[in-house]
């Protein structure tokens, strides 16, 4: 949760689901809820209506006195609580019923209303619904019935809707997050095969779970797009390869009639251009070998020729070829290693990598005077490291370095053509390490190799 | 009497030029074009070197050489091989071959490394407990080195340097047998690591006398003797 929990796709998404659901409940509780209530209605405007209809008989056979005693009759016999009834007489005086007085608001022919009213001793207004019905002699006759159901619908309706909510929130919490869960497991497989690729593991494919969904399909197309990116970087690689291979023949051969001219003639003028062209064959020769070499490491050969070696004396030994070399162009090389230390490795290419390191440095180092090669345990992998005191290199060029055929600085067009940077990372990966191109302190470059303590 | 070479080689185009440069030298050379050809010329025996491609029609080269030694036949041979760098070169040397070259190489070097297995006395003899080369002389037993009767003072891997050169006297040797034979270095530096040392060890061993001992062959690499 690095940047905002809410800015996070997978919460976002949970919290999308999570108000579609709770919508959705909703509006479904508002349906139910709304064709309840209006059953509920239809009953009490029936049961008002019904009630009209038995009192304007029983007024029209038998007077205002038969009706009076009807409406007591129906409020004594107790079995309707909810039923509602007013007479009220020509001066608006209330005659009979159970309403506290006839509402102002309320009409002579009302056909159907809801309205909230004191029953006679109530202690609250109730919501109910009323009819109303002109009688003769200015007598209103008001019947109805109190929405009990309807108020208990409404707030069973609203329990049962926080409920729901409650519980749908919980379900909607585990279902998006069940969904972001799958989500996330499914775009790991891409990422992981992204990273790999990143990685420089070109074989490394998006895994299918042959569902033929938008994902598996998206997956396929990737892979298909992976296998061409693939099959490309194999040709170009082939083609490169092939170059390389096919030029070191001609290459050859032009070396030998180099020679065997400069075996012909005594002119010195001949001799030091036949010597010089010589001095260039070999430079082109070394670096179509060394672009070779790259390539076969790449491809993992070499791995069945390591083999179980101490670090130390590999090192005083390369300090040692190269220390009449350094000392010439101002340098001196040291070596700090512990004598115990082993490693499993291709001798000859640690070596190779390490004297590219230290080529480097003799060539870049401009005005140092240290060379420090030094070997030491890092938890589970080994360190090796070439230091110079030169002036190092900028931090925005590191990346740069360990591309094939970058020269970091252009100016100086010595032997190599920027390989070697590239042939030491590729023979780091050989061993399953890593190689790194750093600043060392207070001042240099430093390229350290990480190898894996491999067990036996 | 000149050397004779036989070459096994199908490639039309190397083999040509193996062919007219040893020619060129002054050797007699013979061409097998298969490792079945070339099997049945070495097994006479009667050549001082085999040149032997290891990737061959109908027997591979390896092959051929393993078959060679069974008969004891002890002709020298250096392999030629396309599939190059360390590996090759290491399984190479310890089949039975004398000596591996990676291809293409260069002339020179072919040359250097042919007449240092023709001169080499093959099949150990007496063990060698002095070498020398006009006044210089190397006691292997008190690892003295001396020019002239004067002591010259050696770090060990010059006083292994000169060993080598004086074991290789009057031959050519290149950077890259240097590099083998000296420091077992399989690979090129690329740099001029091997000239160096051999620069410093010029100094000692010829600063301050008349006769130069250790030369310069332009294009190919050094030679310790006497110049002509």
């Amino acid at each position: 949760m690095k940047r905002g929990f809410f800015q996070s796709t997978t919460v976002r998404l949970a919290l999308a689901l999570l108000l579609v659901q709770v919508a959705a409940l909703a509006l479904g509780l508002a349906v139910i809820h709304r064709f309840t209530e209006a059953t509920i209605l239809s009953d009490a405007r029936t049961a008002a209506e019904v009630a009209r209809d038995d009192f304007a008989e029983e007024y029209r056979q038998e007077g205002e006195a038969g009706l009076v005693r009807a409406i007591h009759d129906r409020l004594t016999a107790r079995d309707d609580r909810n039923f509602v009834v007013l007479l009220k007489g020509p001066d608006s005086r209330a005659i009979a019923g159970n309403l506290a007085q006839w509402p102002a608001t309320v009409g002579d022919a009302e056909r159907w209303r809801r309205i909230s009213l004191f029953r006679e001793g109530g202690l609250a207004a109730e919501e109910m619904g009323i009819v109303t019905t002109r009688l003769d002699a200015g007598r209103v006759l008001l019947t109805g019935e109190v929405l009990e159901a309807q108020a208990q619908l409404t707030r069973a309706s609203q329990a049962a809707f926080l409920y729901a909510l409650a519980a749908g929130i919980l379900l909607a919490a585990i279902v998006a997050g069940v969904a972001a869960w799958i989500l996330a497991r499914r775009v790991d497989a891409f990422a992981r095969a992204a990273a790999a690729i990143a990685g420089g593991q070109l074989d490394a494919r998006v895994e299918r779970d042959e569902t033929g969904d938008a994902f598996d399909r998206l997956g396929t197309s990737i892979n298909a797009m992976l296998d061409r990116i693939e099959a490309l970087v194999g040709e170009l690689r082939m083609v490169t390869d092939s170059m390389a291979h096919d030029l070191r023949s001609p290459v050859s051969r032009m070396k030998a009639t180099l020679e065997q001219a400069l075996g012909r003639t005594r002119d010195p003028q001949a001799v030091a251009a036949l010597a010089g062209a010589i001095d260039e064959a070999d430079g082109l020769h070394r670096l179509l070998d060394t672009a070779l070499e790259i390539s076969r490491a790449e491809a993992g050969i070499g791995r069945d020729q390591f083999a179980r070696f101490a670090l130390a004396p590999l090192l005083e030994d390369l300090a040692e070829v190269y220390g009449p070399l350094a000392e010439d162009e101002g340098f001196t090389i040291s070596v700090d290693a512990p004598p115990d230390l082993d490693v499993l490795a291709h001798r000859e290419m640690l070596l190779r990598a390490l004297s590219n390191l230290i080529d480097n440095a003799l060539k870049y180092a401009e005005g140092g005077s240290a060379i420090k090669l030094t070997a030491t345990w890092e938890g589970s992998t080994i360190a090796l490291a070439v230091a110079d005191d030169g002036p190092g290199i900028a931090e925005e060029r590191i990346g740069e370095a360990a591309k094939r055929f970058v020269r970091l600085d252009p100016a100086r067009a010595g032997p190599g053509a920027g390989l070697g940077l590239s042939l030491v990372e590729t023979i780091a990966h050989l061993h399953g390490g890593t190689m790194a191109i750093g600043r060392a302190d207070p001042h240099g470059m430093v390229v350290t190799l990480r190898l894996p303590i491999a067990s036996d | 009497m000149s050397q004779k070479i036989l070459v096994v080689e199908d490639d039309p185009t190397t083999a040509d030029f193996i062919v007219k440069s040893l020619t060129g030298e002054g050797f007699v050379v013979d061409h097998a074009p298969d490792g079945r050809d070339g099997l049945f010329h070495a097994t006479d025996g009667s050549y001082d070197a085999i040149i032997l491609d290891r990737m061959l029609p109908g027997m591979d080269g390896m092959a051929v050489l393993a078959a060679l030694r069974a008969a004891k036949v002890a002709t020298p041979v250096i392999i030629l091989s396309n599939l190059g760098a360390v590996d090759a070169r290491v399984e190479g040397l310890t089949s039975g071959a004398n000596d591996y070259l990676v291809k293409p190489f260069a002339f020179s070097e072919l040359l250097a490394r042919l007449k240092l297995l023709i001169a080499k006395p093959l099949g150990g003899t007496q063990v060698e407990t002095m070498l020398a080369c006009e006044d210089l002389e190397m006691n292997l037993l008190s690892r003295r080195v001396t020019r002239a009767g004067k002591r010259i003072d050696l770090q060990p891997r010059e006083f292994r340097l000169l060993e080598y050169l004086l074991r290789h006297k009057e031959q050519v040797v290149t950077r890259t047998m240097m590099l083998e034979g000296v420091w077992e270095y399989h690979f090129d530096p690329g740099t001029n690591v091997v000239d160096v040392h051999v620069s410093r060890l010029r100094r000692k061993v010829d600063d301050g006398f008349d006769k130069p001992l250790v030369h310069t062959i332009r294009g190919a690499g050094y030679m310790l003797g006497k110049t002509d």
